[in-house]
């Protein structure tokens, strides 16, 4: 190789090598980059299934809280029925919990069932079932409680 | 004295067989009855000497061979309709299907009156109850 080559190689390198050095820097930067974005992006869709875990589970344990209030309720009515004050107020109660705490946890098989138990109630106060009926009412709404609490954890 | 012991046995058993004949057991007897019964929704008021022509009302003839016909006043006039029932029971209430309709099904008054009911399947609908009282006859 003559002198003259080796100069014109000198140069070339010379010139190439920052730039290969530079694209260098930049592609570990991207990859850096890339690997910050996609962390953090698994973060984020860690986050989000553990909100929604944590979600379910207090929306599961108000649901619980709330199936087992209207249980209660539905095992007084049952157990008590005479057309007297207290009955009154222990449909008032159910009422109450019908219109408004229900309808933010129930499914639609509770909703159905609490619809039949309120309909129950307003025929066994006209006389037009037995309170053995009735008890067969809360008892369908209870079990259809039941059997929501068990999918309802695993949705 | 054995014989009048006997006889009087006979008796008993006699009555009470008749009595549980003459109350309908099931949903379907107090419903048809053992031929038909018909139930009143509304009593027919029919225009004296004009044929069928009528003012009001509506009348369900539900037979024991699981027929049914509905006689209504229609714009004046009488309309007979006539269609199939069936009935099940979920083990706490009795349904009827009457033409591809069903209904649940109540009693009262010791089977004098019946209840049509078209539950809703949301709270803030209204669930609908036709009431039926038994024709005499």
């Amino acid at each position: 190789m003559d002198e003259a080559r080796k100069r014109k190689w000198d140069i070339t390198l010379g010139m190439f090598g920052p730039v290969l050095t530079v694209a260098g820097i930049l592609v570990g930067v991207w990859q850096f980059n890339a690997g910050e974005r996609n962390r953090t992006n698994l973060e984020y869709q860690l986050i989000e299934k553990k909100d929604l875990t944590e979600f379910r589970r207090k929306l599961w344990l108000e649901r619980l809280s709330s199936y087992k209030s209207v249980a209660g309720l539905a095992g007084e009515i049952a157990a008590y029925p005479k057309p007297d004050n207290k009955f009154d107020q222990l449909v008032r109660n159910f009422d109450s919990s019908y219109w408004g705490l229900m309808v933010l946890v129930e499914d639609k098989n509770v909703e159905q069932q609490m619809i039949e138990f309120h309909l129950a109630i307003e025929d066994y106060k006209r006389k037009k079932i037995t309170d053995e009926k009735l008890k067969q009412h809360a008892d369908r709404l209870v079990q259809t409680c039941k059997e929501s609490l068990k999918t309802g954890l695993f949705e | 004295m054995r014989r009048l012991f006997a006889t009087w046995i006979i008796a008993v058993a006699f009555a009470l067989h008749s009595l549980a004949v003459a109350q309908p057991r099931d949903a379907s007897q107090r419903l048809a009855g053992q031929t038909h019964h018909v139930w009143v929704f509304q009593r027919i008021e029919r225009i004296m000497g004009a044929g069928e022509s009528c003012k009001r009302g509506e009348e369900d003839d539900f037979s024991a061979d699981h027929s049914v016909t509905t006689t209504k006043c229609d714009n004046g006039k009488l309309v007979r309709t006539k269609r199939t029932w069936s009935m099940r029971n979920d083990g706490v209430d009795d349904w009827i299907t009457i033409g591809g309709e069903e209904y649940q099904l109540l009693f009262g008054e010791e089977g004098r009156t019946m209840t049509l009911r078209k539950i809703s399947t949301e709270k803030p609908k209204a669930t609908v109850d036709k009431d039926y009282r038994r024709r005499s006859d």
